[in-house]
Formats: structure tokens, sequence, C-alpha cells
């Protein structure tokens, strides 16, 4: 059983430096609330907002909002990258998060270096990369470049070998962002059957995405986030339809001082 | 390789009260998976002199130019004899750069994964412990120049050469520690790995790496002040070994409980703001 439940959830980013603090605001926050913690003027901005929320195994979950609504960092908390600054966060299961399809690549070494590189920043174990290498090789179609350095790839063929590194994981726990690029068109049909595959393998998968398109295609329900906290959950397509029709409330930032 | 092994992963916000039990379950996953800190450590060194027609011994040949080109003047300014000092001082340095390195890249450890760490999850402790692994890979290759110092001057070797071996041992884990501590902490306050990078040059004057402990014969009350140094019992365990010669009990003493001070003292720091550290990035 795979299942993931969230209570009262809050993550406060804290913003260090007076210089940093406005670029951090536009980059990170347009939706956030700053705020300024007790006599000290520490400025945060709180970017998730009190989330409840339980996710149960066979649960394909999208994710919606605006930049800066919270979609990026909800799934960093998931991923167990951020521990929450408020309330809890309990996961039942392994998870698989693919931000980055390829962590641990390195340009000097070669495509099969490459996949033990990434596979086991992926969570694989070195026998089950070793086991999965001529699998990941076929899909990726690079043949005899596979025993090149990855610097002499075009950027359609190293994304091609990430894709096929990336697929070749069995999440029990799927968190992506923006779904996974497979690049050019004549790889398109591969790919669509590797996700296809990667999907039925996986228990809970949560992603977020700006396109309505791919969510509909992905998941099978959604949740609205405005300002780091769930406006609305349901079906893809209602919830869609909800966050089509608000107004783009990307929001003034707001400072609160306490 | 790097799941979490418990079924349930429950994290809570406690503020900063010490979550103990994490840090340690950091810790332990950290550093007991060896297969990928060795593998990584190896491939950090590949990488950083990947295509230069040397590799890693470029750090090797840095230490030796530097011993070739002062040694034989300090040997004649600290009126000591050429065929002790240069084994000397080398075995010196090359510690002191395995302990130096510790501290300035501990500092830097979390900051310079800053990517890894805010995409996947991975325990802290493991990109410690490559750090160590890593390091303890470079003083191997300087160990390389001491060796053609020790053919040069014919430095004996002696059952007590061994000791080296537990020496670098104990260093490592004060790297454990003193790495977890720094990085932390250099997260947060970044001015630290600037601040750590003059203090480390100014004990490095301070501690008898460049100058031996017998120039300050007949001033006992300094050579005295000297055992209440740290770093000279540090460097002592392993220079003394690569000398041939068995470090002092005090030496051994005082490196041994290093490890468990440091320790508590690091884990003080780690189970309160370890799950600050992605925030600190």
């Amino acid at each position: 059983m795979a299942r993931i439940t969230l209570e009262n959830l809050y993550v406060d980013f804290p913003i260090y430096g007076a210089k940093t603090f406005r670029s951090e605001l536009l980059h990170r926050a347009t939706g956030g609330f700053i705020r300024r913690e007790g006599k000290r003027q520490r400025v945060t901005i709180r970017a998730l907002d009190g989330l409840n929320l339980t996710v149960n195994e066979g649960d394909r979950l999208g994710l919606m909002g605006h930049n800066g609504a919270g979609k990026s960092t909800l799934l960093k908390v998931l991923a167990g990258v951020y521990e929450p600054t408020g309330g809890r966060i309990a996961v039942e299961g392994t998870r698989s998060p693919l931000f980055n399809m390829a962590p641990g690549w390195d340009p000097d070494d070669t495509g099969y270096e490459n996949i033990m590189n990434c596979g086991l920043f992926l969570g694989m174990t070195p026998d089950e990369v070793r086991r999965k290498t001529p699998d990941i090789a076929e899909v990726s179609g690079l043949g005899s470049y596979m025993e090149l350095p990855a610097r002499t790839y075009s950027a359609g063929m190293m994304l091609r070998l990430a894709f096929s590194i990336a697929t070749a994981i069995d999440p029990e726990i799927l968190l992506l962002d923006e779904g996974l690029s497979a690049g050019d068109a004549s790889f398109e049909h591969v790919a669509e059957l590797r996700i296809k595959s990667l999907l039925s393998r996986t228990r809970i998968m949560i992603m977020a995405s700006h396109s309505t398109e791919l969510l509909d295609a992905w998941c099978n329900k959604a949740i609205l986030l405005e300002r780091g906290r769930i406006v609305a959950m349901g079906p893809v397509m209602e919830v869609a339809e909800i966050y089509h029709n608000r107004p783009q409330d990307i929001g003034q930032p707001v400072e609160v001082a306490a | 390789m790097l799941r979490p092994r418990g079924k349930i992963a429950l994290t809570e916000n406690r503020g900063l009260t010490p979550q103990y039990a994490r840090a340690l379950e950091d810790i332990y996953a950290g550093a007991s998976n060896w297969p990928m800190w060795s593998r990584l450590g190896w491939l950090e060194i590949r990488r950083r002199y990947r295509r230069t027609l040397v590799g890693p011994f470029w750090t090797s040949f840095n230490v030796a130019i530097l011993v070739f080109s002062i040694g034989f003047l300090w040997a004649a300014l600290f009126n000591q004899p050429v065929a002790s000092y240069m084994p000397y001082l080398t075995a010196g340095i090359i510690t002191w750069h395995l302990i130096a390195s510790f501290m300035t890249e501990g500092a830097a450890v979390f900051t310079a994964s800053a990517g890894l760490l805010t995409s996947v999850h991975v325990p802290q402790t493991l990109l410690v412990a490559t750090m160590v692994c890593r390091n303890v890979l470079v003083f191997f290759h300087n160990l390389l120049i001491f060796l053609v110092v020790m053919a040069i001057w014919r430095v004996p070797v002696t059952w007590d050469t061994l000791l080296v071996v537990p020496g670098l041992l104990l260093l490592a884990l004060n790297g454990l520690w003193v790495g977890l501590l720094l990085g932390v902490v250099g997260t947060r306050f970044r001015d630290m790995s600037q601040l750590l990078g003059g203090a480390i040059q100014i004990m490095m004057f301070l501690t008898p790496v460049m100058w031996s402990r017998d120039i300050l014969k007949g001033r006992e009350a300094i050579s005295y002040v000297i055992d209440y140094n740290p770093f000279y019992h540090a460097v002592e365990v392993v220079r003394a070994p690569l000398l041939g010669q068995a470090p002092s009990l005090l030496s051994w003493i005082v490196v041994l409980l290093m490890i468990p001070c440091g320790a508590l003292l690091m884990l003080f720091v780690f189970s309160r703001f370890r799950q600050r550290v992605p925030y600190w990035l």
C-alpha cells in the first residue's frame, strides 16, 4: 500500500541578505506571503499555507496553479527534499522524484557510464542498473554512440538517453514536474509506450503542470493551488475549468508584520 | 540505493527541538553506504583532473614543488640537517593538507552539492563521507612524494610505520564530524569559509608543521603550550608513523577523544538544523 497524508502542512522560506531578497521574491514566491518574524525582522515567504491532503494507491494527481502557487514546493516536500516548517507529512512507499531526469550526469563520461551515474542517484542499486543497461541503451537508440563521451552527443541524443534512464526506474510514488520530455518527434512513439509502462508500474503519481492537456492525459484527479493553499480538488477537467475562469491572481506579495 | 529503508517516512515539524533519531538515521544511512561514497569520491577526483596529463598527481606535484623549493632554505633557517628536515616537512605538509581540506571543503560540502540536495533526497552524511573519502584518496596520491623523499634521505621503515593506518582512520572519523558540523554552519553563514581559510593558515604557522618542536628546546614553556594544540596531535598521529616513529600516547588519546567530543558537538547542531539545510541553499 502506498499512501501520502499531509496534515496542516506549512512551508516558509527564510530569506537572508537584503540583496537576494528582491530577486528571491520575484523568482520564487510571486504568489507567497512575506512575513516578518519576531523582533529580528527575519523575512520569510510562505510557500505552502496549511495543506491537508490524502493521496491513495492508484491516484494520479495533477497539481495546477499559476507560477508561484506552490506546485514545485509541494513536490519537493513530497520528495523529502524540504521538511515542512509546520504540520506533518506521512509517506508510505518509496519516492522517486524525476524533477531532474539525469542527476549525476557527467558530459565527460560515456553513455554507459552515465547510465550508472544517473541510475544510482535515481535510487537504483548497482545490480539493478547493470541489469537494465542493455534495455536502456536499446531504447535510447544511440547505438555505438553509447561508447563515446556524452559531450559528443547532440542535445536530442542526450535527452533521449536521459529519458531512457529515467523511465527505467520502478517507482512506488512517482513525482514529476511538467511531465517527462523525450525530445524529437521520431522518438515520440517509443517514448509514449515507455511512459505508459512506467505509469503502470507506479502506484501513486503526482505531477505539476501548466498544461491542462498533459494533466488530462496522465492524471485521474487534480488539485488547484493558489498562494500555497488548495482552492479546488476533483476530476481534472472540472478543476481546469475553475483554474481558467479564475482571475490570474499571482498577487502582490503581502507583507505581514508579526 | 538512495532510497529510505523504512516503510513509512513520517516528517513532523518540531521547530528546532533536536531530532536525534532522525539525525542518527541520516548519519547511519550516509556513512554505511560505502559503495556509494567511495564511488562518488573517486568520480569527483576523476572529474577534477579529467584530460590533464598527470591527473590527480597534480596535487602531489604541487606539494613536491613546495617541499623542494622551500625545504632546503628552511632547513638552513631552522638550523636542521636536511636529511631529517625534508622527510619531516613533507610528511607534515601532506598530513596538514588532509586536515585542512576536511575543514575548508567541509564548510562548502552542502553548498557545492546544492543542485543535488534540492532535487533528490540524499542523506547529508553521504555528501560528507564522499568529501572525506575524496581527500583521503588525495592524501594517498601525495604519499607518493613522501615515498620519493623517503628513498632519497633513507627514512627507516619500522613496525611503527604501520601505525599510519589507525592514524589515518582516526583522522577520517574526525573529518566526518568536522565536515557535518562545518557543513551545516557554513551553509547558513556563508562568511564561514572565508574566515576559515585565513584561520587555517594561521593555525598552520602556529602548529609544528614547517618547524619542529625540537627548535624550542630550552624554552620549555612554549613547548608545553604546543601540547594544548589539537592540530599538533592530529598531525602527529600520521606524521610520526610516516617517519618510522610511534606517536606519543598523549597524541593518540587527544585524537581519539576528539571523536566523541566532536561528535557530540556536531550532533547538538546537526540534530537541530539538519532539516533546515535545504532551505539555506
